[in-house]
């Protein structure tokens, strides 16, 4: 969606237009749903965390002056609000003892290689199990700064501005969580190759 | 380990940064340069890149009809207001608002009111004596104990 449309619906929205604000949603959904379960790794925290993003949008386009697009503001926001649900749900599990590890996999979270062998899924269900595993020894931070980089392949110095951190300090969370993903792969190695 | 001339010490910071093509131009010569004469850092670097690339792709796509189910709940439980208000209708607001609480502050004191402050109660709490943000965190999360002993007693996903 281009500035100038996107403009158009919110002067659209801002008159009383429903329908405005139902086509922003759809417009953007389908994205901020992505990047919600990619940062907190479950579907249902996932859609609570962009429904909570879109309804934050909502009550804010009142006053919304454009210094930033709609999809730049969701971006923010849904990352703000993962990392939030990250550290709480690590408190959570560190006051009462409550392992999420083997509840944290969804089988439908990823959507296997049509043209893999049963014994290459397998393999890659090790992997996805290892990987969830040791996204749990992350900090919110550090799961945060991998996911943006690695899998949305957004460069550590827009990672940085985002978190409103340092560089420096982005590069060494992105390092260590490396580190630690690495480490839980550790074993496998061997089986694939 | 070998070394190149002009960097002594390995730094697996960077080659991290150098995978992800996050240094700048100075600092990728000096890990190239490093790495033609540092046998152990060129083997580092292909772990690193053969362990990254065992990681799967996530394809983390709703379904269209998982999406669409999405939008209309968002719809549904958006607030129904509408906004802005419009300046006139605004200033009116303020201006209502702002008589109200001029009258509100220059009519007496009820006789009712308790005059001897000492053992009367505080109409307000001394900011000394409001709970602690980090206790209310803990108590929420305390709150939330009997429904996730629950749910782990149900074998369902906390």
């Amino acid at each position: 969606m281009n500035s100038r449309t996107e403009k158009t619906l919110l002067d659209r929205i801002r008159g009383g237009d429903d329908s405005g604000f139902e086509y922003l949603v759809a417009a953007h959904s389908s994205r901020t749903l992505a990047l919600a379960w990619r940062l907190v790794g479950n579907r249902e925290d996932a859609e609570d965390i962009a429904q909570d993003a879109f309804l934050r949008l909502h009550r804010s386009l009142g006053g919304f002056r454009g210094d930033s697009s709609i999809a730049t503001w969701l971006h923010r926001t849904v990352t703000h609000l993962a990392i939030d649900h990250l550290r709480r749900r690590k408190l959570r599990d560190k006051i009462f003892f409550f392992r999420r590890s083997n509840e944290e996999v969804d089988p439908m979270e990823f959507v296997p290689d049509s043209g893999a062998s049963p014994g290459e899924h397998l393999f890659a269900g090790e992997i996805r199990q290892r990987l969830d595993r040791a996204m749990l020894r992350l900090s919110a931070r550090q799961r945060v700064v991998f996911t943006l980089r690695h899998y949305e392949e957004m460069p550590l110095r827009e990672i940085a501005a985002l978190l409103e951190l340092e560089e420096g300090t982005v590069k060494s969370h992105l390092h260590r969580a490396v580190r630690i993903l690495r480490q839980e792969l550790q074993d496998l190695k061997g089986e694939s190759s | 380990m070998s070394q190149s001339p002009r960097i002594s010490s390995c730094r697996p910071e960077n080659l991290t940064l150098f995978h992800y093509g996050e240094l700048d131009s100075a600092g990728r010569l000096q890990v190239e340069e490093h790495l033609q004469g540092c046998a152990a850092c060129r083997k580092e670097l292909a772990e690193l890149r053969s362990d990254l690339g065992m990681l799967p792709k996530k394809d983390l796509d709703f379904s269209p009809r998982q999406i669409r189910e999405f939008n209309q709940r968002v719809s549904r439980l958006r607030p129904l207001h509408r906004w802005p208000l419009r300046p006139a209708v605004g200033w009116s607001l303020a201006a209502a608002t702002a008589v109200l609480l001029v009258m509100t502050l220059k009519s007496p004191v009820p006789e009712w009111l308790p005059v001897d402050q000492g053992t009367s109660p505080q109409i307000s709490e001394s900011p000394k004596s409001l709970p602690d943000p980090e206790l209310l965190l803990n108590m929420e999360l305390i709150e939330n104990l009997d429904l996730l002993q629950e749910l782990e007693g149900m074998g369902t996903r906390g």
